[in-house]
C-alpha cells in the first residue's frame, strides 16, 4: 500500500545557533597588547601577517635553556620548534623531555577524525600526522626523551624551572602562523617550578608509551606506578591550575571562580562550546547572566557539530541582549577574562566531556588588570575581525535571505524505498530543515539532526528517489544548498517499519562530540 | 678461493669437537675435485656356497683331496667336481700340493704319478670315518690342501671376493686428500650435460701421483692420501686401482643462485702449546660443504705445511711481517700471546664480547690466513681509554640501569684483565664523551632523570 503526502519546505528552523560567513569582512587589525607586568608576557600568533610570535618566544626560551626543557604538545608538526628542541638536546646532552602523542595515541586523536567536512581537511590531517612522526624521529635521534599520555591535551613548556609558557597553540605550523592563538609567558620561578613539577609527574607516572633517545623512534609500552599527587600551588597574583584526571580539578574551579567573579563583563574565547547547559561551568555562566553580566564569546563556527549549536543556543536564549557570539574560522584561543581584572588562560575548551573532570589540561589564573586587559584586548581584536555571524534557530528562508545557497527549488516527488516508513519520513521532513549535501560524489539529504538520505535526483521527471538511509559517515561532505523553496510530495509504503528507516541521531551527536574533542 | 672467516673457522672447530682455545690457527679454502675412476678393486665378503663349504670341509677332513675324492665322497659327478676344485684353487681357498712340489721337484718325474691315488699316498691322508658314495673316474690330480684363506672361509662361512667397480671420489689436491664419494643420489645432471674433465695439463699436480698412491698397501695409502680400506658408501674394502685403468678429474661444482661455483673445503690447522718446551702441537681439521660433519684428521701437519712449524719461534718466523707481532717470550701459560698495544693496535684487538677477553690477531703465511690468540693490554693511557670506551659501549642495558656503576665496573674488569692499574675515565667524563653515540643516548638521558625530574620537585613521587 502506498501513501502520498505533500510537505512545504522553507519555514522549518535549524536547531540551535548557526554561523554564517560575514557578507563583508571588516578591516582586520592585529595588535600586540602588553601586560605591563615584569613577570608575564602575553604572546599571540599574528595570523594576518603570519608572524609566529608564540613560536619565536618559545624558541628564544629554549635556546636560553641551561639545563633542561619540558615541552608538552600532543602534536609536533612544526619544523622550527622541532629544530630548536633538537639543538637544545644536542647542546645540553639530553635534558629535553617531551610529552606528545606517540603511536596509537596519535592515531586515536588525529588520524581517525571520522567526519571532517572536506577531503582536503582529511588529507591535511594525514600530512600533519606524517610530519609529526618525522619530527619525533628527529627529536629521538637528537637526544630528546619522548613519552605519551593518551588523554593529555595540555600545551605548555617549562625551561629550567625558570620560565613557563601556557598556550592554546599546538606545536604545528598552522598554530604558530595561521590561527589566532595566544599564550602567557610566565617568568615567575615558583609558577615555572610548579608547572615543571606537574610535567615531571605526568612524564614519570602517567605516561604509558615512550621512545627513549636513540638512533630512531622506538615506541614501546611502559608500566609505571602512580604515587599521590600534591596539588599545584600559586603565589601572589599567579595560580597555576590543572585538570589532572581525578587527582586535581583546580582548572574547573578556576574557571568557575573567574566567571563568578565577573560583575560586568566576561570575554571568553574557546575553540568549541559544547555541553555547557548541564555543566558546572555552564551553571556559572547562567549565574553571571542572572547578574546582568554581559558575555562576549568567540568560538570557531563549526555548524556540523550539533552539540555546539545546541549549547550556544542555550546560552544565547538565556539572555539574548547580554550575549554576543563571534565566529572566527581559525580561532583556537582559550581564555576567560572577567571585567579586565583577572584572567584564566588554559589549554582546553569549553566542552563538558573533556578537560574539566578527566584528561590532562593546564591553565594559569592571573589576577592582574594589566595582564587581563592584554588578553581581553587581544581576544577583542579577534572578535572584531570575526569571519562568521551567529543566527539563532534561523528558518531556511532566513538562511537564504542571509546569502545561503538554495537547492532543489520547486515541486518534487520523493519516492521512498519499500522498506521505509512513510509516516516517519513525513514527520522528520515536516519538522526539520532540509539540506542538500554532496558526500563523496553522492547526493544526500540531511533532515536536521535526525535523518540522512542517499538520493538520486531526476531533474526531467522532477523526482527524487531515496536509495537508502545513511549512517553518520559524512566524511568529505559539501553543502549544496537548503531546500527552502521546495514542495515535496512523498510517495512510498507505510506498511513496513524496518530498522533501515530508523534514524540514528543519538549516535550522530556522540560521534560529533568525539570528533570535536581535541583541538 | 675466498679468504676464510674466523667465525667460520671457529664454527668448524667447534663442530669437529675441538674444545681448546688454540694459540694459533691457520686456515684456507681448498677447491674440491671429483675424480671418476673406471676401475677400482674392492674385496667383498660373500656367503660361502654350500658346495664350496662341503669341498673345503672334506679337504679339512681328508687333509688332501683331488677331484676324484670330491666326486667319490660328495657324489657331485666328474665334471662338477673338476670344476669345483678348479674354482676353489682359482679363489685361493685350495692350494695344489703339486704347485708346492713343482717348485722343488721337476715336472714329469715318473714316481710322482704313484701318489695320485689315495691308496698310493696313505701318509697324506688323515684317518676318517667318511665313506665313499661311489668309486669315481674323476681325475686324481691335482692333489689339493686347504690354504690359509680356505681355512678362514671355512671357519667364518664367508668368502672374500674381488670386485672391480667404477667410483667417483672427492679429493682436495693440496694436500692430496681423499674426502668422500660423490653422492650418486644427489646427482642432478644428465650425462650429456656433465662438465668436461680437466685437460691433463690442468689436472693439479698432486693428482699425478694417484696411480702410485692407490697401489700402495693400505697403511701407506692412508697416510699418503687419506683413503682407508673402508670407504663409506662403497661396499667391500678398497684394494687398489686396477693398473692402467682410466680416471678423469673434474671440479666438484654446485649451483648457487643460478651460478655454478666450485665446492670448497675449509682446512684449518690449530696449534696449542706442546708439553715439549717452546714447541707447538698441531692438529688438522677439515670442514666439508653440504652440511657434512667436519672432522679432525690424523695426518701429519708437515705434509700440509711442508715446513717445520713445531717450534714456536720457527712458526712465528714464518708469518708474514706486518704490524706488532708477539715473540716466543710473549707466550703465556694459558696459550695466548701477551701483546702491548698502542691505540691503533688496541682498536683492532678489542674483540666483540662485552667483557675483556683474548682476541685474535690476523696473520698470513703463504696462502694461509691465520690468527694468533692475543692477550692485549694497552701500552699507554690513551690506548687504555680507547679500550674503556669501546667496552663501555657494549653495556647499553647496564648503562641504562646504572650508568655510573657500570663505568666503574668496566674500568675494574679491564684493569684486572690487563693486570694494570690504569686511571680510566670517570662516569662524568664518559657521559660527555659518549653523547656522540646516538645509540647510548637513552642511557645518558636516564642518568639525568633524577636530577631533572625527581630531585627538584622533592615530592611524594617515587623515582622510577
Amino acid at each position: 500500500m502506498s501513501d502520498s503526502v505533500v510537505i512545504h519546505l522553507g519555514e522549518q528552523r535549524v536547531k540551535g545557533v548557526l554561523f554564517l560567513p560575514v557578507a563583508v569582512e571588516r578591516p582586520a587589525i592585529y595588535r600586540v597588547h602588553r601586560t605591563q607586568h615584569p613577570d608575564i608576557v602575553h604572546v599571540s600568533t599574528d595570523d594576518l601577517k603570519r608572524t609566529p610570535n608564540i613560536r619565536n618566544v618559545l624558541i628564544e626560551q629554549i635556546a636560553r635553556a641551561k639545563h633542561k626543557v619540558f615541552f608538552c604538545s600532543f602534536l609536533f608538526a612544526d619544523d622550527e620548534i622541532v629544530r630548536a628542541l633538537c639543538e637544545a638536546a644536542e647542546r645540553l646532552h639530553g635534558g629535553v623531555y617531551i610529552l606528545t602523542a606517540l603511536d596509537k595515541h596519535l592515531r586515536a586523536e588525529v588520524l581517525d577524525e571520522p567526519d571532517s567536512d572536506v577531503d582536503a581537511h582529511t588529507a591535511k590531517l594525514q600530512e600533519r600526522a606524517r610530519r609529526h612522526d618525522e619530527h619525533l624521529s628527529r627529536l629521538a635521534h637528537a637526544g630528546a626523551w619522548l613519552r605519551s599520555v593518551e588523554d593529555c591535551h595540555a600545551k605548555f613548556c617549562v625551561v629550567d624551572d625558570a620560565c613557563a609558557m601556557v598556550t592554546s597553540a599546538n606545536a604545528t605550523q598552522e598554530a604558530y602562523e595561521s590561527n589566532p592563538e595566544d599564550g602567557l609567558l610566565l617568568l615567575n620561578k615558583h609558577v615555572a617550578h610548579e608547572f615543571g613539577r606537574l610535567f615531571a609527574y605526568v612524564f614519570l607516572h602517567l605516561a604509558t608509551l615512550e621512545s627513549t633517545p636513540g638512533t630512531r623512534l622506538d615506541v614501546h609500552s611502559i608500566n609505571l606506578n602512580t604515587p599521590a599527587w600534591r596539588p599545584l600551588s600559586g603565589i601572589d597574583q599567579f595560580r597555576p591550575v590543572t585538570t589532572l584526571r581525578d587527582s586535581e580539578a583546580s582548572l574547573r574551579a578556576a574557571a568557575i571562580e573567574i566567571i563568578d567573579r565577573a560583575k560586568e563583563h566576561l570575554v571568553i574565547a574557546s575553540y568549541s562550546f559544547m555541553g555547557m547547559e548541564s555543566h558546572p561551568i555552564g551553571d556559572a555562566l547562567a549565574r553571571a547572566l542572572e547578574r546582568k553580566v554581559t558575555i562576549d564569546l568567540l568560538v570557531q563556527p563549526r555548524n556540523h557539530i550539533d552539540a555546539q549549536r545546541v549549547s550556544l543556543a542555550w546560552l544565547l536564549d538565556r539572555a539574548p541582549d547580554q550575549v554576543r557570539l563571534y565566529g572566527h574560522r581559525r580561532t583556537h584561543t582559550k581564555s576567560i577574562v572577567a571585567d579586565s581584572q583577572s584572567v584564566l588562560l588554559w589549554t582546553g575548551n569549553l566542552e563538558s566531556r573533556h578537560g574539566w573532570d578527566n584528561g590532562i589540561e593546564v591553565g594559569i589564573i592571573v589576577e592582574d588588570a594589566g595582564v587581563a586587559s592584554a588578553v581581553s584586548a587581544w581576544t577583542g581584536d579577534v572578535m572584531q575581525r570575526h569571519t562568521h555571524v551567529a543566527l539563532s534557530s534561523p528558518s531556511m528562508r532566513e538562511l537564504i535571505a542571509a546569502g545561503q545557497p538554495l537547492a532543489l527549488q520547486g515541486e518534487w516527488t520523493l519516492g521512498l524505498s519499500p522498506s521505509m516508513q512513510t509516516s516517519l519520513v513525513v514527520d522528520v521532513l515536516s519538522r526539520n530543515p532540509v539540506e542538500l549535501l554532496e558526500v563523496n560524489g553522492s547526493q544526500v539529504l540531511r533532515c536536521g539532526d535526525e535523518l540522512l538520505l542517499d538520493i538520486r535526483v531526476d531533474e526531467a521527471s522532477r523526482r527524487i528517489d531515496v536509495v537508502r538511509t545513511r549512517n553518520q559517515d559524512r566524511m568529505g561532505s559539501r553543502i549544496k544548498g537548503w531546500l527552502a523553496e521546495s514542495v515535496v510530495r512523498i510517495v512510498g509504503s507505510s506498511a513496513s517499519s524496518s530498522t533501515q528507516g530508523k534514524y540514528p541521531h543519538k549516535q550522530h551527536s556522540q560521534h560529533n562530540d568525539r570528533k570535536a574533542r581535541r583541538q | 678461493m675466498s679468504e676464510p672467516k674466523l667465525m667460520d673457522v671457529a664454527n668448524l672447530l667447534n663442530r669437529a669437537g675441538s674444545d681448546v682455545s688454540p694459540t694459533a690457527i691457520l686456515a684456507r679454502e681448498i677447491p674440491i675435485y671429483e675424480i671418476e675412476f673406471a676401475e677400482l678393486e674392492f674385496a667383498e665378503e660373500t656367503k660361502l656356497p654350500s658346495s664350496d663349504w662341503a669341498v673345503l670341509a672334506l679337504t679339512r677332513a681328508l687333509g688332501q683331496i683331488s677331484p676324484n675324492d670330491v666326486d667319490a665322497y660328495l657324489g657331485l659327478g666328474e665334471t662338477v667336481s673338476d670344476g669345483l676344485v678348479d674354482r676353489l684353487r682359482g679363489g685361493g681357498l685350495l692350494d695344489a700340493s703339486g704347485d708346492q712340489e713343482a717348485t722343488s721337484k721337476p715336472m714329469g718325474w715318473g714316481w710322482l704319478n704313484l701318489w695320485t691315488s689315495e691308496s698310493d699316498a696313505p701318509e697324506n691322508r688323515k684317518p676318517t670315518q667318511a665313506s665313499k658314495l661311489n668309486e669315481s673316474c674323476a681325475a686324481t690330480t691335482p692333489k689339493c690342501h686347504l690354504s690359509v684363506a680356505g681355512s678362514q672361509a671355512l671357519e667364518r662361512g664367508v668368502v672374500i671376493q674381488r670386485r672391480v667397480r667404477s667410483a667417483r671420489l672427492l679429493f682436495i689436491a693440496d694436500p692430496l686428500l681423499f674426502i668422500g664419494i660423490t653422492d650418486e643420489k644427489r646427482q642432478t645432471y644428465a650425462t650429456y650435460q656433465r662438465t668436461r674433465p680437466l685437460e691433463p695439463d690442468d689436472v693439479p699436480k698432486p693428482f699425478h701421483m694417484l696411480d702410485t698412491m692407490l697401489a700402495l698397501p693400505p697403511d701407506e695409502r692412508l697416510s699418503a692420501c687419506g683413503i682407508e680400506a673402508n670407504i663409506q658408501g662403497v661396499p667391500g674394502k678398497f684394494v687398489e686401482i686396477v693398473p692402467g685403468s682410466q680416471w678423469e678429474v673434474r671440479p666438484s661444482i654446485q649451483r648457487i643462485e643460478k651460478q655454478t661455483v666450485q665446492r670448497t673445503a675449509l682446512l684449518a690447522l690449530t696449534a696449542t702449546p706442546s708439553s715439549r718446551e717452546r714447541e707447538l702441537d698441531w692438529q688438522i681439521y677439515l670442514g666439508l660443504p653440504d652440511g657434512k660433519r667436519p672432522r679432525a684428521l690424523a695426518a701429519d701437519v708437515s705434509r700440509i705445511l711442508h715446513d717445520d712449524l713445531g717450534s714456536i719461534s720457527s712458526f712465528l718466523g714464518k708469518l708474514e711481517p706486518g704490524g706488532m707481532m708477539p715473540t716466543q717470550r710473549d707466550l703465556r701459560d694459558d696459550g695466548a700471546f701477551d701483546l702491548c698495544c698502542d691505540i691503533d693496535v688496541m682498536r683492532t684487538l678489542m674483540g666483540e664480547t662485552a667483557e675483556p677477553s683474548d682476541t685474535s690477531l690476523p696473520v698470513k703465511m703463504g696462502g694461509w690466513h691465520g690468527w694468533l690468540r692475543i692477550h692485549a693490554a694497552p701500552s699507554n693511557s690513551e690506548a687504555g681509554r680507547e679500550a674503556f670506551y669501546a667496552f663501555l659501549k657494549r653495556h647499553d642495558a647496564k648503562l641504562r640501569q646504572d650508568f655510573d656503576r657500570t663505568c666503574l665496573e668496566v674500568a675494574e674488569r679491564l684493569n684486572a684483565y690487563w693486570g694494570l692499574k690504569l686511571k680510566l675515565p670517570s662516569a662524568d667524563e664518559a657521559a660527555e664523551i659518549l653523547w656522540e653515540h646516538a645509540v647510548l643516548r637513552a642511557a645518558l638521558c636516564r642518568r639525568r632523570v633524577n636530577d631533572d625530574l625527581i630531585v627538584p620537585y622533592g615530592s611524594a613521587e617515587v623515582a622510577q
